[in-house]
């Protein structure tokens, strides 16, 4: 490798504006600096440039408040922005929103975790990891799009001149609205999803020792056979309980309607967008089964899932919290209205 | 302060006390003026220059053509100049507090 591709190497631990702006200013000094004939750089030089570079990175990055904020789908000032676009247009987007969005949303799985590692373990920990990556990868572009959207840039980005400068879009983005065949088929199992993971959260929080559906109650043994037997069939009286739920919600609350017409789609292209959604969903209903049937009673589960589903509706036609409200979770928490309504006669949509 | 407690940023605002100058000089004549007590990597100039132009102390002025490739000029501002002055003098200050010492122990 020759000195340059060295220091090229070297110098990528700077941001990627700063290596579009002034990245071959450095590498001409780096050479006029070096010895002459030197086939490769020191040691001392090399960490020299990777150090400069982190430590610019820390510089400019927003506090953690604001990249908080960010994280969960909300503005970011604009002095930030430079840093926003190379966190939107860098190669490991995708890997970050996996993190930072998916991540977060499945923020109560991991916490149960480690209050009970027992909980889930073995084939079932890597088939859910890699499921939470093959989401994280497929929901990126939605995210992306999302976020210059929330920034006041075009979902595409292509409204961002170049680094440093900014085109400040003050009209709305008006957005496609239209589904996809398979999507109500998604909303409905999303439906169940938020209703079976939310009680999980509940169950997990509390670690209760008892499993209840009405008048049924089971005391927890995870190393009994005849729990395991209990399992699956407790999982699918959660799934029957949250679809009944949720079509009440759209049937008797009006403004869950109202929100869940108001969700922007996804504008990405539609198979595409099917499999993230049946990525994403089918993960939650995994998380729901495991957790709404192994520590919560499922009466519990469905009236905290429903009162959710109420508290998302209001905010979101409000207009309330509704950035935030617009990550991986938010995101299906609305969708359950949606869900719900496709459940109705066309007539009282 | 900034200056006092960074010294390669002393080293090249005091580089740049004879003029603008580009990215490799500045870097040389830190060096030079340090008497090689403060060496200069690129790692170290570049972040340097970033923090200074950020804090206002230096800035910009223009390209120069050397040895057929476009390099950027730095100059000091009005700030950046009182920063090297003040901390110039704070120094001289302290080297005098240390010769009287040195002076009455002889």
């Amino acid at each position: 490798m020759t000195y340059d591709r060295w220091m090229r190497q070297a110098y990528r631990s700077f941001p990627q504006r700063w290596r579009a702006e002034r990245g071959e200013e450095l590498l001409d000094t780096a050479a006029a600096l070096a010895p002459p004939g030197a086939g490769r750089p020191a040691i001392a030089v090399l960490l020299d440039v990777i150090g400069a570079g982190l430590r610019e990175r820390h510089r400019t990055r927003p506090p953690f408040h604001r990249w908080l904020r960010y994280a969960l789908g909300g503005k970011l000032a604009r002095p930030w922005h430079p840093w926003m676009r190379d966190d939107l247009t860098g190669r490991w987007f995708w890997l970050r929103h996996t993190f930072r969005n998916v991540a977060l949303s499945l923020l109560p799985m991991i916490i149960a975790m480690v209050h009970n590692p027992n909980l889930i373990d073995g084939w079932l920990s890597v088939a859910m990891v890699a499921v939470v990556l093959a989401l994280g990868r497929l929901s990126a572009g939605f995210h992306r799009r999302l976020h210059w959207e929330r920034n006041g840039y075009e979902p595409s980005g292509e409204t961002w001149a170049r680094p440093g400068r900014f085109v400040w879009i003050t009209r709305s983005v008006q957005r496609p609205t239209a589904s996809h065949p398979i999507a109500p088929t998604c909303r409905w199992m999303g439906c169940a999803a938020i209703v079976t993971s939310t009680g999980w959260f509940c169950g997990a929080a509390y670690r209760h020792p008892t499993l209840a559906i009405g008048f049924l109650t089971f005391h927890q043994d995870p190393n009994s056979p005849i729990q395991r037997y209990w399992v699956g069939r407790i999982g699918v009286a959660s799934l029957v309980l949250a679809f009944a739920l949720g079509a009440l919600a759209a049937w008797r609350l009006p403004f869950v309607r109202v929100a869940a017409d108001r969700m922007p789609l996804d504008t990405g292209a539609p198979r595409r967008r099917g499999i993230a959604h049946i990525a994403g969903i089918g993960t939650l209903t995994l998380i729901g089964l495991v957790g709404a049937t192994s520590t919560f009673p499922a009466l519990a589960t469905a009236a905290v899932g429903a009162a959710l589903l109420v508290i998302g509706g209001c905010a979101t036609t409000a207009g309330f919290l509704r950035p935030h409200l617009q990550t991986t979770w938010g995101d299906l928490l609305v969708r359950q209205g949606r869900a719900a309504t496709s459940l109705l006669p066309a007539e009282r949509r | 302060v900034a200056a006092r407690k960074n010294r390669p940023s002393y080293w090249i605002l005091a580089a740049l006390l004879e003029g603008p100058s580009h990215g490799y000089a500045i870097a040389k004549q830190s060096v030079e003026l340090s008497g090689d007590a403060a060496p200069m990597g690129p790692g170290t100039l570049y972040g340097t220059l970033e923090k200074l132009h950020a804090e206002g102390w230096i800035e910009a002025c223009g390209d120069q053509l050397v040895d057929g490739r476009t390099r950027r000029l730095y100059r000091l501002t009005e700030n950046g100049r009182a920063a090297v002055v003040h901390e110039t003098e704070h120094r001289l200050e302290s080297a005098g507090r240390v010769q009287r010492i040195l002076g009455a122990t002889r």
